[in-house]
């Protein structure tokens, strides 16, 4: 299921979410009833030799810890092994969301298309979405044909998409049908040679084309009709558009297997100061829970309202390798999304809503000494990229052909500050977008 | 008014349904599956026994390839999420649902924002 939320698609996988509950449960009942058989006296006695925390009590508090662990009940164990095991609040909710996957679209400088690579634009809000169906008087109907939302952008403003996840998954993005890591036509299915999908959550962001080792062109919007899109390019017509995502959850049994399950106490000993808490006083603090979420006729011109997404310039970005099997995602459990561009002019006459200020120039922002972004993982491989998307003629190629003034203009910067991110700091604190 | 079909009538017409080209769902394999009595089961279906708890509704439901959501309601029950929200802000939620009751669903669901995927 897909919901819209605070400008960002959410995707959320009950049924899986209903097996995982399933898979603990029964771990839970097998690991209950082996650890209840343990033998608690020595068990005690081990804690005592070998944690000061014990061994320093006095007589008469040893002599009650060991006695609430000789009288233990089955679901106060239960409730440890789950509480060790970190999964408390999947098994307890009876919220049929579960792991979610949320995906919003970043607004950006435009990179200038000058032979250089350049770091990682900053996140300067994020798009504002609506439901194609919350204005079915106002959208061709071809749009209402295929669903999905809309955003609004203008004529050569770049974009980046940010990926939030819990759960691991497998995503293929789509522009104008046109995969966006391969380059083939769209397909429903996971490719994996070439790989023609991205992996959550090692893959926090994407900024483009997948056209090389390491590096990126970036994704700028543009007419439909004119020769810019990537898919105009490939196919030879712009019949699409948009942006297409098909999610795929990894298999709830394989997650088990890798995330939960080895995070299940194996021994009595691993839980006795869970069970016996030293001092009753030393309580862990509540986790903090986040907040809610507080979430006519017109002639429009359908020719001049919708966008595709052409390549601009080079970015370094690496695109990861999925070390899994492709069957280790559940295409059972697919679900899928059409995000319709629709050009700035047009949304506030099809949502009464005005579209956000077009962005920065890039000479602007690296002027200011703003920073810059770069995110590096050594553990994992990245691909090679695309033949087929690395022969895309760039936007600002084809505005010169066409000479279009505003196209052209691709002053050089020098980003002076770049911040760097990798393993050891969470990628979704960065890049500064506003939520 | 017309009959009201009750939760047991409900959960044995769908379950029957389905027996009709799978033997799986039987009373004795459906019961087992969602972790219920076989003769608990079939008095649910009969009405003799009240419906069970929420975790066995939503498990039957998902055997039944049903909402759970429509089998708690059938069952006079709300799921905890859904009543511990409603718990947060009980006057604000209740007034909103007084508001929304006469809506016609294609509203309600805008202020889902459920993302509909269509043809493409």
């Amino acid at each position: 299921m897909i919901t819209l939320e605070n400008n960002r698609l959410k995707f959320s996988f009950p049924g899986l979410t209903d097996e995982l509950r399933q898979l603990i449960s029964v771990e839970l009942d097998r690991v209950t009833n082996r650890l209840i058989a343990e033998d608690r006296a020595m068990a005690f006695n081990q804690l005592l030799k070998t944690n000061h925390r014990y061994s320093s009590l006095d007589d008469s508090e040893k002599r009650e810890m060991r006695e609430a662990l000789l009288a233990l009940k089955p679901e106060k164990l239960r409730q440890a092994i789950l509480s060790h095991s970190g999964q408390t609040n999947l098994v307890d909710s009876t919220s049929r969301d579960g792991f979610t996957v949320n995906i919003s679209f970043q607004r950006t400088l435009r990179i200038p298309d000058d032979g250089k690579t350049y770091p990682l634009p900053p996140g300067l809000g994020a798009f504002p979405l609506r439901l194609i169906d919350d204005n079915p008087a106002r959208v061709p109907a071809y749009w209402l044909k295929r669903g999905g939302v809309m955003l609004p952008i203008y004529q050569a403003e770049a974009l980046w998409l940010a990926f939030k996840t819990d759960y691991p998954c497998a995503l293929k993005v789509g522009t104008g049908k046109i995969n966006a890591i391969s380059g083939a036509s769209w397909t429903p299915v996971l490719g994996k040679n070439p790989q023609d999908y991205v992996i959550l959550p090692e893959q926090p962001w994407l900024d483009g084309y997948c056209v090389k080792k390491g590096s990126i062109r970036q994704f700028v919007a543009m007419p439909l009709g004119e020769g810019y899109t990537a898919e105009e390019q490939v196919t030879g017509s712009g019949e699409h558009g948009g942006i297409q995502l098909q999610i795929y959850p990894l298999k709830s049994k394989l997650y088990f297997e890798e995330t939960i399950k080895p995070r299940f106490p194996r021994t009595l000993a691993d839980i006795l100061p869970r069970l016996i808490p030293p001092q009753s006083r030393v309580t862990g603090a509540a986790p903090l829970r986040p907040s809610p979420a507080s979430a006519a006729s017109i002639h429009i011109d359908e020719d001049a309202l919708e966008m595709g997404l052409g390549a601009g310039g080079s970015i370094r970005q690496e695109i990861y390798q999925d070390g899994r099997p492709v069957d280790a995602w559940d295409s059972s459990a697919t679900s899928r999304c059409f995000v319709h561009l629709c050009n700035s002019a047009v949304w506030q006459q099809i949502t009464g809503q005005k579209p956000p200020h077009p962005p920065f120039k890039a000479a602007i922002y690296a002027k200011h000494g703003l920073p810059w972004f770069d995110y590096y993982r050594d553990d994992i491989g990245a691909l090679q990229g695309s033949s087929i998307l690395k022969k895309l003629k760039s936007v600002f190629h084809v505005a010169r052909n066409k000479v279009e003034p505003s196209l052209i203009e691709q002053e050089s910067v020098e980003p002076t500050l770049i911040i760097q991110y990798g393993q050891k700091r969470r990628p979704d604190e960065v890049r500064e977008w506003v939520e | 008014m017309g009959h009201v079909q009750t939760f047991g009538e409900y959960v044995r017409q769908r379950r029957e349904n389905l027996a009709e080209s799978d033997r799986a769902f039987s009373v004795r394999q459906v019961a087992k599956r969602v972790g219920l009595e076989p003769s608990y089961l079939s008095k649910i279906e009969r009405d003799e026994q009240p419906p069970p708890g929420e975790d066995k509704i939503c498990r039957l439901a998902k055997e039944l390839g049903d909402d759970p959501d429509l089998l708690l309601a059938m069952a006079g029950k709300v799921s905890t999420d859904v009543l511990n929200t409603i718990r947060a802000r009980p006057m604000l939620f209740a007034e909103l649902l007084r508001e929304l009751k006469t809506r016609p669903d294609k509203a309600i669901h805008r202020l889902v924002q459920e993302v509909r995927d269509g043809e493409w």
